[in-house]
Formats: structure tokens, sequence, C-alpha cells
């Protein structure tokens, strides 16, 4: 990541200065935004909310030509911490202010200490497919399913259950390069239908599957 | 020739090192200190002047950043301070007159001497060579070697071979010495024992003298005022 | 040599051989450093890299060479026998200004060194000679200067500083529900709250913990932070200027009597703890004063002690441990209320090895963390010991008192893609801390 120069996002490509920001800053586009955006884990596409908080920055940058800091950009837009996290998992700088186009070095020259925040790193080199599905099964690992409860919001995170079905599908998996069906998995598991929705609110194949690392099966 | 030699030169030699010393220590002594601990620090005068004591006697700090060298360093002072303690023989024929009146005869001393003073001459020398080819050798030292780093060892080195070549070599008489440096000391004769390891050993003895108010060697001294402040409470 | 240059070579040999004047460390560590390398063994920087302008001794030697010489009578023998320079070439001051701010000002040397010759007295003369020809690096004089202007090192003005606190105290609300108050510049209070201003504005978990501390205790109105004066880093100690680094605190002494606090209580900031305390305080810059400076950790682990707070650990599941910085380690003795504090709001405490005064440097340590000119020297040499060293204990955050530290800690993680989380001491507390029953509602996080 640090010493990318280029990102190519639904097919275009952009250039980007040594910390992986866009520059020059004259690139910027919606598809930026969005392609970036789901390269920093946020899923499903950027939402109303996204998008105000975007333009805020996008206004200070172009306009104002200035960078706030994460609280005061919070506090202008009605964000609690928390809230915000939630809707760019990356952090600030890295998050929003990537998603927005601005760039590092405009960043430091406005405030050193912009630099130097400290969010939750999400890894970014996990390769998904634009439907979130991991592109290798192989790169699983437990943070990524912790990353996808996170954005189902569910209230206990990933529990034992949700590891022990995961197990099982990996392994069927690997064994038979199939998935079983929802039944085979019922059965195996001891699961009725309402349960499994329950621990994977996106259903079987974009819930289970997607969060046990297998590709998506049509 | 001997009165330069025998007389002059020691007499230069005294006042340069005494005096230099003196300088040296009265010019630190009177500069400004401002407050430097380093922690883990003691808290009390008291316990400051134990971690000073356990500093010189036994190199903590050394101890704890380089255990090679501490070994080689450590052992050589040790070493040093027999030798210096056993030069007070040299000198007069006083120490051997208290030691016999302490009960052991003129051969006890004589192994006394070959086994503490001869015992320390070779282990020495072997120190100094290690912490020499130590110089040569390991990168980090080498980079940042002066030549007065180099002078120093070689000075040593020379001074603990031809004193040992006296005590090897040329079974050497102390009671030449005695004789020498009673007349010195009285101003009545000057009769410079006639030894070339003898002549060449205190040449480079006083050479040495001379040399450490200003060199790096004056480090037993200013030990003192830096250990002592990074000490401070 | 064209006149200028001139110049500069005689302000840097003036300025070298004034050194027999004193301080005494200074002029001592000229004369009796014995080349025997413990240094070297001991520094980050070259354990980062091998290299001879690396070395301690070697570094301390750009100025020594000069010392000796225009002042060892050995010195100058040599130079009048062998000729040859004083050891100051043309184009040497771009050699100073890189290397000194290759040091980070750790002390580690001085701890193992036989002599307790401290390396970074060396640099801190080496920065002061290069400060006064106005040829410090761009980021410190900027930084320098914003503070002196401002106050604060973001040059953030009172009233965005007050939208922080109100915003914090929105934060502290949500968390539990009830209003948990931040007082600015109220007169009359006991406790003047000085943190790092990122403690405020960037990572501002350690200032809602330091109120949440305030609250539980019932001292809740007795202190207060400033408007002004919210930021206790003084980047005048990195840049060797003495004149700064007093202003800079004179500001901070002026605004407390103003205030009439007795307690200057300050943050999470090693190298503003130890300006304050055992500079400012010690040595008694300012004479008597109406107030006395202690740590807000010193504070909030003495109160641990005696029972004061009630923590829920499951709120900080994480393996957590913590880095010692140097400033608070070596320079100040506050080892232990870290820790107390830690291992009473985390469930996972580790220690790293070693630690407390024999600590490995962050790598940002002498304001290096705040110039990322030299971002993959921090990235690669001076932080390499500590990414090894945190790695090894497997925690998944790191907790270090102080804002330098955490940006280079936190530039490394990103740099050698670790996901391992950093901040501070009290941010662990806030997340923990039980008001009213309960601790903070806040999202599972796991950074």
């Amino acid at each position: 990541m640090m010493n990318q120069k280029t990102i190519t996002l639904s097919g275009k490509t952009y250039s980007l200065d040594a910390h992986g920001f866009l520059s020059p800053p004259e690139q910027w586009d919606e598809a930026f935004a969005e392609g970036m955006a789901e390269t920093l884990g946020i899923y499903g596409g950027l939402t109303k909310e996204h998008w105000h908080f975007i333009d805020y920055l996008r206004r200070k940058f172009i306009d104002e030509e200035t960078v706030p800091v994460v609280v005061i950009a919070c506090a202008e837009n009605k964000l609690r911490l928390r809230e915000f996290r939630h809707l760019f998992p990356t952090g600030y700088h890295r998050g929003a202010c990537r998603i927005a186009g601005i760039n590092y070095e405009f960043m430091w020259k406005t405030n050193h200490w912009l630099t130097y925040e400290t969010s939750p790193m999400l890894r970014t080199e996990y390769r998904v497919s634009p439907l979130g599905f991991l592109e290798n099964h192989m790169d699983w690992d437990e943070r990524f399913a912790e990353l996808i409860v996170r954005e189902w919001k569910l209230p206990r995170g990933l529990t034992n259950r949700h590891r022990e079905i995961i197990e099982y599908l990996r392994n069927y998996y690997e064994e038979t390069e199939k998935i079983p069906t929802i039944f085979e998995l019922c059965k195996a598991k001891n699961l009725s239908l309402e349960q499994l929705r329950k621990l994977f609110p996106e259903g079987y194949r974009r819930g289970a599957c997607r969060i046990a690392g297998l590709p998506f099966f049509p | 020739m001997n009165i330069l030699i025998g007389a002059v030169l020691p007499l230069i030699t005294l006042v340069v090192f005494v005096g230099g010393m003196i300088y040296r220590i009265y010019v630190w002594n009177s500069l400004p200190s401002p407050k430097m601990t380093l922690f883990p620090a003691p808290k009390s005068g008291r316990e400051r002047f134990v971690e000073v004591m356990k500093e010189t006697f036994f190199f903590k700090s050394l101890f704890k950043g380089d255990k090679t060298l501490w070994a080689l360093g450590w052992v050589f002072h040790v070493m040093l301070a027999l030798i210096f303690i056993g030069h007070f023989r040299v000198f007069s024929a006083i120490p051997d007159n208290i030691l016999a009146w302490m009960g052991l005869t003129p051969d006890n001393i004589d192994t006394l001497s070959l086994v503490t003073g001869g015992g320390a001459g070779v282990i020495i020398l072997a120190c100094l060579i290690a912490i020499l080819v130590r110089r040569l050798e390991v990168q980090r030292v080498r980079e940042i070697s002066t030549s007065g780093d180099y002078f120093a060892l070689i000075l040593l080195i020379a001074i603990i071979l031809t004193g040992d070549a006296m005590r090897f070599i040329s079974h050497f008489d102390l009671k030449d010495t005695h004789e020498y440096f009673y007349g010195l000391v009285t101003f009545s004769s000057v009769n410079l024992p006639d030894n070339g390891w003898f002549i060449t050993h205190y040449l480079l003895g006083q050479l040495l003298l001379i040399y450490i108010p200003f060199s790096k060697i004056l480090h037993f001294g200013g030990i003192f005022f830096t250990e002592a402040l990074v000490h401070k409470h | 040599m064209s006149s200028e240059k001139a110049s500069v070579r005689e302000a840097v040999v003036e300025s070298v051989k004034g050194i027999k004047n004193g301080p005494l460390p200074l002029r001592a560590y000229m004369e009796v450093c014995a080349k025997c390398g413990t240094c070297a063994s001991v520094c980050p920087v070259y354990y980062g890299s091998q290299e001879k302008y690396l070395n301690p001794a070697e570094r301390s030697d750009l100025i020594r060479r000069i010392y000796k010489s225009h002042n060892t009578l050995s010195g100058r023998l040599v130079q009048r026998l062998l000729g040859g320079e004083d050891g100051f070439k043309e184009g040497d001051i771009d050699k100073w200004i890189k290397e000194f701010y290759e040091c980070t000002g750790c002390r580690r040397c001085a701890t193992y060194c036989p002599f307790g010759i401290d390396n970074s007295v060396i640099t801190r003369k080496g920065r002061a000679i290069i400060d006064s020809l106005g040829m410090t690096p761009d980021t410190m004089k900027k930084v320098v200067q914003v503070s002196l202007e401002t106050g604060n090192t973001d040059g953030a003005s009172p009233a965005a500083f007050h939208s922080a606190i109100d915003f914090l105290m929105e934060e502290m609300k949500d968390e539990h529900g009830i209003d948990i108050n931040i007082p600015v510049d109220m007169e009359g209070a006991e406790y003047f709250y000085v943190p790092p201003s990122g403690d405020v504005l960037v990572n501002p978990e350690a200032t809602t913990g330091v109120a949440k501390v305030f609250h539980v205790l019932g001292l809740g109105d007795k202190w207060t932070m400033s408007s002004k004066c919210f930021d206790g880093a003084n980047y005048g100690l990195f840049t060797g200027n003495d004149g700064d680094m007093k202003a800079d605190n004179k500001l901070y002494i002026d605004e407390a009597k103003r205030l009439g606090i007795k307690v200057m209580f300050m943050g999470e900031c090693g190298h503003a703890y130890r300006i304050m305390k055992m500079m400012m305080e010690k040595t008694g810059w300012w004479g008597e004063l109406p107030f006395e400076v202690v740590n807000c950790m010193e504070f909030t682990a003495d109160h641990i002690k005696k029972g004061s707070f009630e923590f829920d650990k499951s709120k900080n599941p994480m393996p957590v441990t913590y880095h010692d910085p140097c400033n608070f380690g070596r320079s100040c003795g506050i080892t232990e209320e870290p820790r107390v504090i830690l291992q009473a709001s985390c469930q996972d405490f580790r220690e790293m090895y070693p630690n407390r005064g024999e600590n490995w440097c962050c790598g940002g340590g002498g304001g290096l963390s705040a110039m990322d000119s030299i971002l993959d020297f921090r990235m690669n040499i001076s932080g390499k010991k500590k990414m090894e060293q945190i790695r090894e204990t497997g925690a998944k955050y790191v907790a270090a008192a102080c804002s330098n530290c955490k940006r280079q800690l936190m530039q490394l993680m990103e740099y050698h893609e670790e996901d391992i989380a950093v901040g501070g001491v009290h941010d662990m507390l806030s997340r923990s801390i039980m008001i009213e029953g309960k601790a903070a509602e806040r999202e599972d996080l796991t950074g």
C-alpha cells in the first residue's frame, strides 16, 4: 500500500502518491470515491451519510483549502465518533480523506498531527470481488469474518457458533470444491432456517458462505 | 645523561602529572552542572554515593551494556590495581619490611610477588591484547577509533612487556630501585639502575603519566563527575 | 569560501570552542569518551543500520573533533604536526543538519556508557548551533513558530478548541447517558490539565479518560483546561533553542498563575512532563511557584490503588502492551503508574522486554516523529527494534503515553502492514471505567 503509485477502479486508472492518496487531486470523480471506499472496507456502496461527509470534506479542501481535524469535522457534521468510525472503518485521514481525494502532502502541510490519528486498521489486502466475496479462499482469516460481522452490526459480534459453521463450510469446500446445500448445512449443524438467518442476516450464500471466505456460487 | 633521565625527567613527570590532574579536576568542579537524572535513580545522597561506588568498582552500567567488554575491562582494571599496589615495593624497602614483620619470609614474599605481580603482569597483557584485537576487529569500535586510542593501547602494552621482561628475563633486583629512589628523594645521588628493560619501562611509564592528564585516560577522574550527574535525583 | 560559508564555519567553531566554559557534562563528554563502542551496541538507530555515521560516538565526534583540535593540548599538537583541518569542512553543516536530526535523544547510550556520557546532550548542542544559524529543518521551525503564536502545535484557535471540547462532552454523554463535564478557563480550579493537543483534537479518548477520572472522584468542578494553553508539547527542546523552550513554557506558567490553580496536571506527553517537572520545577526556572507539577498517570494510579474506581475489563479484551516513552521511563521515572492503569483496565496486559528505564525508543524521539522528510529512516532504521519488540508480544494494542510516540508507532504499523492499534493509556481507562454501574457504550471496536 505504501509504495503503490496507481490504482485501477472500475476500469479507470488513477495515479497516487507514495502513501496511497490521490495525487494530483484533479483526477477525483465519484467513481474514484466508490472504488476506493470498497478497498477501505466499505461494502455495499456509499450511502447518503457517506456522501454528506465526503462533500463536506471536499468543500473544505477545494473551496477553503483546509482540512479540519477529525473532532471538528465530526462536530460540524453532528456525527458521534463511533458513528463516524462505522461509516469509515479505516478512520478519518486514511479513510474519509482518502476517499474524498485529499492528498497526504496537503494534509501534512495543513497540520502535521492530522497524519497521526490512531484509528482501527483494516487490512486492505483482502482482495474481494465487486460483490464482496474473497477472491482467493486461502486468504481467509478470522479478521475477515470479524469485519463482515461488523458490517452486519451484530450485537454480539463473531460468536463461537459462527466459527463452528464457518469451519464446517470451509472444510466441506476444501474437500469437495463445492458448497453444501442449505439443508445439508442445517442438518449437519442442527440449525433451523430461523437460526441461520439470525446468525447470517444476508442469507446463505451472501451471508454464511461469504463470511466463510468461499467464492460466489450462483 | 644519567641526571637527565634519572632526575630531571622524573621531576617534570611529577609536576605535569600532579599539576595536570589538579587542574583538570579543578576545572571540572568549577563548571555549572544541570540536572540530568537518568532513572532508575538513587533517592538519597547516601544511595547515590553507593551507586557511584558500584560504578567505580564494578562497572555496573557497562555490565548491563556489553558483557564482553565488561569482562575485559574489569579484569584489566583489577590487575592494574594489583600492579599499582605492588609497585610500592619498587620505590622503597618499607613494604617488604612490613610484610616481614607480619611473618612472611623472603621466599614467601618472592612467591607472593610472582603470583600476584607476575600473574597480574601476564593476565593484564592478555587483556590488553584482547582489547586491541577487539578494537581492530569489531566494526562499531573500529570505525570510531582514533590514533589516540591505538597509541594508548600500544603504549600500555609496551610498558607491560618491558615490565614483564624485567621480571622474567632479566631477573631485576629491586634493591637497585630502592637505592635509586632513596637517592632521588634525599637529593643525594642519582644511581639509575643499569638495566635496559628498566630504563625503557621507566621512560615509557613516565610518558604515560605525562600523557594521562591530556587524554581520555583521565576517565578515571572524570567518571566521578559524569556518573554522579546522571545518578543525582 | 564565500563569506556566508566562512561565517557559518566561524560561528560553528566559536560555539564549539565555547564548550570549555561549560556546562560541565558537555565539556566532560568532550574529554572522557574512551571510544569503547558500548553506546553503539545499545542505540536503536545503530541497531537499525550499522553504519559509521549512525554510530553515536561518531555523531558526537562531529563536535568532539573540533573541540579537541582547538581546546586540548594533544589535539592542537596533532593539528600542528599533521596539518589538515579542525574537523569542520566546507559543506559539513549539511551533514550536521542531517545527522543531528537522526538521533532520537532517547538516552539509552547514557544508561549503558561506563562513564555516563549522554550523547543526547551533544546532539542537542549540535541542534542549538544549527538553530542559531537559522538552519533548523523547516518542519521543526514551523511547529515552534505555530506554538509560540497560538499556544499550541496545531495552530488551533480557542473557538476550535471549544468546539472540540463540546464535542467530547457530547461523546461522553452518548457513552454513559449522563453529563460529564470538561471545564474550560475556570478560574480558581485546583487542577490545570495540560495534555498534548493531539489528545484533544485527534485522539480524544485520553482526555475523556481524564474527565471520567475527575467525575468519578467527585472533582468534576475542581479541574479545568485552558482554551489558549492546551498543548504541553514544547518543540524548543528538540530544536535545541533554550530561548524558545522557555518562552513556550512561560505561556503555561502565566496561564496557571492567572487561573490560580494549585496543581499543574500534565497529560500523556513525555517531553512536556519532563520539561515541566524535571527542568522547570526542579531547577526553578521561574522561582517560587504557587503550584506543583503532577502527572495525570500518577494521580490516576494512586486512586486505582486506593480502590476509587471500578472497571469492566471485558471492554478491553484484546492483548495490550505498554511502550515506555523514553522521556517518561528514562528521564522522569514514571514507569509503574501507567502499568497500574493498564492492568486495571485491560484483560490481557503484556510486557515488552526490556522495559521501563531500559526500554527501546519508538524511533521517533527528539521530535523526529514530526518529520516526514525522514519517514523511510524512521520506519526502517530508528523504529526497527521497536517493531520487533511489539510483534514479539503478540499484542493487538500498544499503549504509549506520548503523542510523538503514538505518531511514530502508528506510522510503523501502517508502513509494515501490521494490524495493531495504537493509543494512549487513559484511552483504555476511558473504555472500561464504570460510571454509575456501567462502562462506556461503544461499538465493538478492536482498535
